[in-house]
Order: structure tokens, then C-alpha cells, then sequence
């Protein structure tokens, strides 16, 4: 990623937090910390063309920490839960480290650009789809729509479920768990070998 | 006839006392009791207590009594629950207190024209100085992003720096005190205020919205918070009036304070140290919350104290 759009992802970052202390608005009702992090993970994990200028596997990661570290003060500041706060940031951070990782890999050979290409496109947009869809299903005798943990595979998705109002005080540890097995998987896809007759670049 | 005056008062003011005292015998070991009040909320007294456990207990649980002090022992009793439960343990809600926490309260007069401060309050929110440091550090990452060590440096610092700056931003945003008095009274109602949690001091508890279910966490050593999710919770006490006269501060340091004419001209006036005179100030009017509500043809005095407290005096002789 140039610096333009590093530079527009880093006000997005803080747009929030901006926006409330400077306008006097109130725009956050769930953590900051959540919203800090959103442009990242919608950008970061995309696959990258081929041709595409490597950039640092961790830049994205280490500029998202000053809007990440802001978002959180103001939410202790509001009374938020600090090892819950810690965790769901620290692990959503440690997912979006691992994502680019994979993303700034998986274009220097052609099957890991293909592999990684659909573990993205099943685990991120399919995975929001998934859940649209799944909201839509009428839940059997009135029961409440579940919550599967597997869902949180999708880094959007778990970013949601701790990014929403009381969102961080029905977080579950799997689903922790879950987004980082899912940014495993991309890493996996983006290491994967290259095949016979297949030129590495 | 004070205590049917301040009952009265309650009533028509809807300020409610949410912290009523009752005994309790516990027997054998435990982790804790859950005393259930039903929607008004609950008590959990935590333990852990001892096999050898045989004591009798005052607590304080949070049921709504309509009809005040006098028809207490009209309200059902709340319903003790063991936690953790040894083989033998046992606890036995036996009556409410004779004597109630409350009673200091009545005894101190009616508290008229004393209201509680409003509820709401801002949400902290980030200021300039940390919003900058942000900023800034965005600008030195951009540069300095294709080399690893000195981006990591940069990044960490500025994030340590924010955090801590935005975090700041609640402290002392949660508790609120206010104490208040009219001119001539030796007793100063003291009132404060925590936004769904609030630790219990004093003799009095209210909520609002009124009517909002409490929990009380207590100790056996008496100690104890109240939470009430989304509410605003009031522990009142009673203490002595602080000893302000226009021409000499008897207190302590205030930093600002206003003064409000009899005929509604606000002033504001800087430092008021402690034995020195209060000046005569420049127009000027304090926050808002307590300003309001304030009765009209009386003097009032409004201040700020090093700690943060902030008092409020009805009836203040402002020349």
C-alpha cells in the first residue's frame, strides 16, 4: 500500500475519535478501539495484484496502533472493561498482523496468490454474506438467533460482534480463538508451495 | 415532625431511599448469600465464611419502601439464598434494623430546595493534546515506515502516549460530590454521584431513573458498592456546613465560585483563599447543572473545592 492510501487509512482510523472531541458529536455507541481498527482489516487482507509494489508486512499493523491505542483510552475513559478491552483488541490486532502478513505473501508465487485468494474471499466477504444470510433465517419456536463461534473466522465479522453496543461484555474467549485460526489459515494459503512448472517470482 | 415534614417532602419529590439495613444470622460455611429483593435488585454478601461460622450480620438491601421510614416493617422481607453452601450452612433474614442507616438523614431536617445533580453528564471524549499526538505519530510513521525498528519505536511510544493521555479523560468523571447547605444551618447535605456504580458510603442510597433495580456487592467488614445498570446513583451523608462568610473563607481554598444575587445576577469570582475575603468578581455563570433549579430571591453561593467537590450554598448573604 502507497503512502496516500496509508495516509487516508490512518485518518479513517481516527475519524471517530476526531469527529466526538473536536465536533462535539456523539458517533460511537459501542468501543472505539473497534472503529479504530475497522479500516484496517476491510483493506489490509485484500488480495493484492500481481504486480502490485511489496510493502511492509507490518506497516499497516504498527500505523493502526496510535488510533487503536486512542480509541482504547476513550473507551477506558467511558468505563470499559480493561481485560476484556485488551483482549478483543490485542487479539484483533494480532489478526490484522497476520492477515497482511499473509496478503504481502501470497502474490510472489502464483498458487499461493490463487490459495490465499479464496481462503480471503470464503472467510471474509462470504463470511459476512454467511451471516446476513443466516440472520435472515426465521429462528425455530421464537428461540433467540444464535451466535456461532466458528463465524468469528471472518476478522469483520469478530470486529463487529465486540464493536457493537455491550458487544465487548458478551464476548466469548473462542471467538478469540476463532479470528485467529482464521488469519492462521490465510497464512497457511499464502505459504503454500509452489507447484511443478509454476515460475516463483 | 421533622421526620413526617422530610417524609412528605420525599414523597412529593419522588426521592427515594434505596438503602435499608436488615439482620441476618449465618450459620456453617459458605462463599456467599444472595438477598433477593425481587425487580428492585439484590444483596450479595460476599465471603468466603468458615465452617465454624455463627454471626449475626446488618445488612443493606436495596428494596423500595413507598411509605418511608414508618411503614418499613410493612415491606416484605427479602429472601436469603446460599452460595457455595457447606453440608450444615443456614442463613435466616430475621427482621429489618431497628435503628436504619436513614434515621441520620431525618434527624438532620428537611431537605428542601437541596435536589439532587441532574443526571447526565458528557461522555469523556478525546482532547486536543492527545488527538495531536495522534496525528503527529501518523505523519513521523508515514515517513519513517520503510525502516522497521525506528517505526516500531514511534509506534509504540505514541500509542503508550494517547492511551494514557484518553484514559485521563475519566478520571473523576465517574464520582461527583456535591455538598450542600443553607445559609445558617449547621448540617450540609453531601451527595455523590456515580454513573452505574458507586461506592457505599453514607447513610442514604437513591437512583435514577427512581425505581431502577440495584445490586449492593457488601462485605462482611462493611464495605460495599452498588451497581444499577444505566442509572445514576446518590449516596447521601450528612456533615458539618462549611464556614463561608463573604468576608472571610473558614474552609478551605475555592477555586472558582460564582455568587448569584438575590435579584439573579450571576458573578464570578477567582481563587477564594482560605481566611481572605471574596472579591467581587465579573459576570460570569457556573455549569450549568448547577445553576438550575435553584430557588429565585435567595443568595446562592456556587464553588469548587481542590478536591474536586463542588458546594452549593442556598440563602449565601452576597453583598
Amino acid at each position: 500500500m502507497g503512502p496516500g492510501r496509508l495516509g487516508a487509512l490512518y485518518l479513517a482510523a481516527l475519524a471517530v475519535p476526531l469527529a466526538e472531541g473536536l465536533l462535539d458529536l456523539e458517533l460511537a455507541l459501542g468501543p472505539c478501539a473497534a472503529l479504530a481498527l475497522l479500516p484496517w482489516l476491510l483493506l489490509a487482507p485484500a488480495p493484492r495484484r500481481p504486480d502490485a509494489a511489496p510493502g511492509g508486512a507490518l506497516t499497516p499493523a504498527l500505523l493502526a496502533l496510535p488510533p487503536l491505542a486512542l480509541g482504547a483510552g476513550v473507551d477506558l475513559a467511558r468505563g470499559a472493561a480493561g481485560g476484556t478491552l485488551a483482549l478483543a483488541a490485542g487479539t484483533t490486532w494480532l489478526a490484522l498482523v497476520l492477515w497482511t502478513a499473509a496478503a504481502e505473501r501470497a502474490p510472489r508465487a502464483r498458487p499461493a496468490a490463487a490459495w490465499y485468494a479464496s481462503v480471503w474471499f470464503l472467510l471474509v466477504p462470504f463470511g459476512l454474506a454467511l451471516r446476513v444470510a443466516l440472520s435472515w433465517v426465521p429462528a425455530r419456536g421464537g428461540a433467540e438467533p444464535g451466535r456461532p463461534a466458528w463465524l468469528a473466522l471472518d476478522p469483520l465479522l469478530f470486529l463487529h460482534r465486540w464493536g457493537r453496543a455491550e458487544g465487548l461484555a458478551e464476548l466469548r474467549p473462542a471467538e478469540c480463538a476463532w479470528v485467529l485460526l482464521g488469519a492462521g489459515l490465510a497464512l497457511l494459503a499464502a505459504r503454500a508451495p509452489a507447484g511443478r512448472g509454476v515460475e516463483a517470482t | 415532625m421533622s421526620a413526617l415534614a422530610l417524609l412528605g417532602l420525599l414523597v412529593l419529590a419522588g426521592q427515594e431511599n434505596r438503602l435499608w439495613q436488615l439482620e441476618l444470622e449465618l450459620r456453617g460455611a459458605c462463599e456467599a448469600v444472595r438477598l433477593d429483593c425481587g425487580p428492585d435488585g439484590e444483596t450479595l454478601l460476599v465471603g468466603p465464611f468458615g465452617p465454624g461460622e455463627d454471626r449475626s450480620l446488618s445488612v443493606p438491601v436495596p428494596v423500595r419502601a413507598p411509605l418511608g421510614r414508618e411503614e418499613l416493617a410493612l415491606v416484605p422481607l427479602p429472601r436469603a439464598e446460599l452460595l457455595g453452601a457447606g453440608p450444615d450452612a443456614s442463613a435466616t433474614v430475621v427482621a429489618w434494623s431497628a435503628r436504619q442507616p436513614v434515621d441520620e438523614l431525618l434527624a438532620a431536617g428537611p431537605r428542601a430546595g437541596l435536589s439532587l445533580p441532574p443526571a447526565p453528564r458528557a461522555r469523556p471524549t478525546a482532547g486536543l493534546p492527545e488527538l495531536l499526538a495522534a496525528l503527529l505519530a501518523g505523519a513521523f510513521l508515514l515517513r519513517l515506515r520503510a525502516r522497521l525498528l525506528p517505526t516500531c519505536l514511534v509506534a509504540v511510544a505514541s500509542a503508550a502516549l494517547v492511551l494514557g493521555l484518553a484514559r485521563a479523560r475519566g478520571e473523576g468523571a465517574d464520582v461527583v460530590t456535591l455538598v450542600q447547605w443553607r445559609e445558617g444551618s449547621a448540617t450540609a447535605l453531601s451527595i455523590r454521584r456515580g454513573e452505574g456504580e458507586l461506592e457505599l458510603g453514607g447513610p442514604g442510597l437513591e437512583v435514577s431513573p427512581a425505581g431502577s433495580p440495584i445490586r449492593i456487592e457488601w462485605e462482611a467488614r462493611g464495605r460495599g458498592r452498588a451497581r444499577s445498570a444505566g442509572g445514576s446513583l446518590f449516596a447521601l451523608a450528612t456533615t458539618a456546613s462549611p464556614a463561608l462568610r463573604p468576608e472571610r473563607n473558614g474552609a478551605e481554598r475555592l477555586e472558582p465560585v460564582w455568587t448569584r444575587t438575590p435579584e439573579g445576577r450571576w458573578r464570578r469570582h477567582e481563587a477564594w483563599e482560605l481566611g481572605a475575603a471574596l472579591g467581587s468578581g465579573r459576570d460570569g455563570s457556573p455549569p450549568g447543572w448547577l445553576a438550575g433549579a435553584l430557588p429565585p430571591g435567595r443568595g446562592i453561593l456556587v464553588a469548587r473545592t481542590s478536591r474536586g467537590a463542588w458546594l452549593r450554598c442556598l440563602g449565601f448573604p452576597v453583598r
